[in-house]
């Protein structure tokens, strides 16, 4: 249809059509202002004032996805950290982390990690994914993960993983060190993940059960005798109570399996059992995890075992302070054919002490002591500060 | 006519009454009037707020209209339901998230009537207000949620 020129139209359909662009654009700029929907409201979990008055809102579902970034770091000041190292000033790692709801129920996670406190140069940073998962949450009881995660051994590691704003102190339990800087805990996999609660009332059971790739355990990636992976044949099994009527409090095992190749030609089976008792609430933070974690090699008979514990409390002062302390243990039976395995974990206890200061929601200043014991060393005294942030 | 004194004296005791009636009526969880859900339990209500359980029963999201830092709605959800200073609780819910949980979704709200007017265009939140605001106008279209079965200002009611 030929709708005609203004010259047509004369004064009066001028001011008709005048009418109808405004509208246009008025209809275009509520649009433009239109309420947010929840997935947008979701970008808001930092605080902010605001008044619903001159912002309208209004309900809706998450219907496309949005990705959200988060990323942590940290800048570090440490002295004697290892026996006669150098103090330095070091950054310690860049951490990137983005979620996106894909489809109802589906959830992108992506975690990449620039670790660059063990790096002597620039140019050798390594860029590490930490996490790379595609997530189906059928509802509480069944939640589905596939790709490379945090294996649920033990609490610290699922619960503070990177981010040194996380974690209250600024070192993380030797027993929960990762594979790379030589933990002998398996703390990532690439496999698959199955969680969810498990209706049991005043207990609140929950149930998380992986299975995967073989990680290496207690070798550094630098070591000359790098860890093999042997396989997909990493079993993971772990459940943990949280009893609605104390919150705060966690309760968990896991029992871990597979099986591994610290030299080339020598597969060996391992296993680590883990136990925590948790308490975060209240202002406490009261952290307690043992392992129990067995090599075994078949055809020489050869048994290691690695035991240890460690203790975490801290407490929350005011808003802003949070004095904490740790200790830790480990010991360490091996027989001959593994008499090596204690270089893999040379400590034996640690003794930890530390403030956190809180200077804002994002920004994180600590202060850490500690004392370490090692096999066949002289104990020695280590001190750090840390500004740790979130962005 | 009063005297600036008198005036003085008499504000002050407006105040005090005030918030003696605050402190007595506790404060109220609210929710939009087609929110199926009218009782929570303490503890339902604490994971809500907590950002560990996200969804209603009937599965939409929970959107949790917070007051702002320093209100007494707030101080009373960070300083006595949670116990948790503000920078720890923010600490958790980013947490939560990194964890591979879904995000709470939060919004903070200047005034327990914005939190109201919140609450009634966003038919999936909840805002835990000061019982005395409960009777003002734009809180009156929305469902005050018993707690434990108790509505405020019946004995036992634990939100005071």
């Amino acid at each position: 249809m030929v709708i005609g020129t203004f010259g047509h139209l004369g004064i009066k359909g001028l001011r008709g059509r005048l009418r109808l662009a405004l509208l246009a654009i008025l209809v275009v700029s509520a649009r433009a202002q239109d309420p947010p929907d929840a997935s947008q409201l979701a970008q808001n979990t930092a605080p902010a004032d605001y008044d619903s008055a001159s912002t309208p809102t209004a309900p809706g579902q998450p219907a496309d996805p949005r990705f959200r970034l988060h990323a942590y770091a940290d800048l570090d000041f440490s002295h004697n950290q290892a026996a006669g190292e150098p103090n330095h000033f070091s950054v310690g790692e860049i951490d990137l982390f983005g979620t996106a709801a894909v489809a109802p129920g589906f959830t992108a996670l992506t975690e990449v990690a620039i670790d660059t406190d063990t790096t002597p140069t620039l140019t050798s940073v390594p860029v590490n994914v930490e996490r790379l998962l595609l997530q189906y949450s059928l509802n509480e009881y069944l939640k589905i993960e596939a790709g490379q995660f945090r294996t649920a051994v033990g609490y610290y590691s699922t619960a503070y993983l990177r981010g040194a704003w996380f974690q209250t102190a600024i070192s993380r339990p030797r027993l929960f060190a990762f594979e790379e800087d030589g933990g002998i805990l398996p703390l990532h996999t690439v496999g698959v993940s199955v969680s969810g609660e498990i209706p049991s009332g005043f207990l609140g059971l929950h149930y998380v059960v992986e299975t995967g790739n073989t990680r290496t355990w207690g070798t550094p990636v630098d070591s000359p005798t790098p860890a093999n992976i042997t396989g997909h044949d990493a079993v993971n099994v772990s459940t943990f109570a949280r009893p609605p009527s104390v919150p705060g409090l966690e309760l968990g095992v896991s029992d871990y399996h597979d099986l591994f190749s610290p030299i080339v030609g020598l597969t060996a089976n391992r296993s680590g059992v883990t136990m925590h008792a948790v308490y975060v609430a209240n202002r406490f933070e009261f952290l307690n995890e043992g392992v129990v974690a067995h090599i075994h090699y078949g055809p020489a008979s050869a048994t290691g075992t690695f035991a240890g514990f460690y203790s975490q409390l801290a407490y929350r002062i005011g808003s802003n302070w949070g004095p904490y302390a740790r200790v830790e243990r480990l010991t360490i039976h091996a027989d001959p054919f593994f008499s090596g395995i204690s270089y893999i974990a040379p400590w034996r206890s640690m003794y930890t002490a530390g403030v956190r200061y809180d200077w804002n929601d994002h920004v994180a200043v600590k202060l850490e002591l500690g004392h370490e014991a090692d096999w066949g060393a002289p104990h020695y005294y280590q001190a750090a500060l840390q500004v740790a942030f979130a962005y | 006519m009063q005297t600036p004194s008198q005036f003085r004296k008499l504000a002050l005791a407006g105040f005090f009454a005030a918030a003696r009636l605050a402190a007595g009526q506790g404060f109220s969880v609210v929710a939009h009037p087609s929110n199926p859900v009218s009782n929570l339990s303490v503890s339902a209500l604490r994971a809500m707020f907590s950002g560990t359980v996200t969804h209603w029963p009937n599965h939409s999201k929970i959107v949790l209209a917070q007051r702002s830092a320093g209100s007494p709605a707030n101080r009373f959800l960070m300083d006595r339901f949670l116990n948790i200073s503000w920078q720890d609780y923010k600490r958790s819910l980013e947490g939560l998230e990194f964890m591979g949980q879904e995000p709470a979704i939060i919004r903070v709200l200047n005034s327990d009537t914005a939190a109201c007017k919140f609450v009634f265009n966003v038919p999936s939140a909840v805002a835990l207000i000061e019982s005395s605001s409960a009777g003002a106008a734009d809180c009156r279209e929305l469902r005050v949620l018993k707690i434990d079965g108790l509505s405020p200002g019946q004995g036992g009611y634990r939100l005071r």
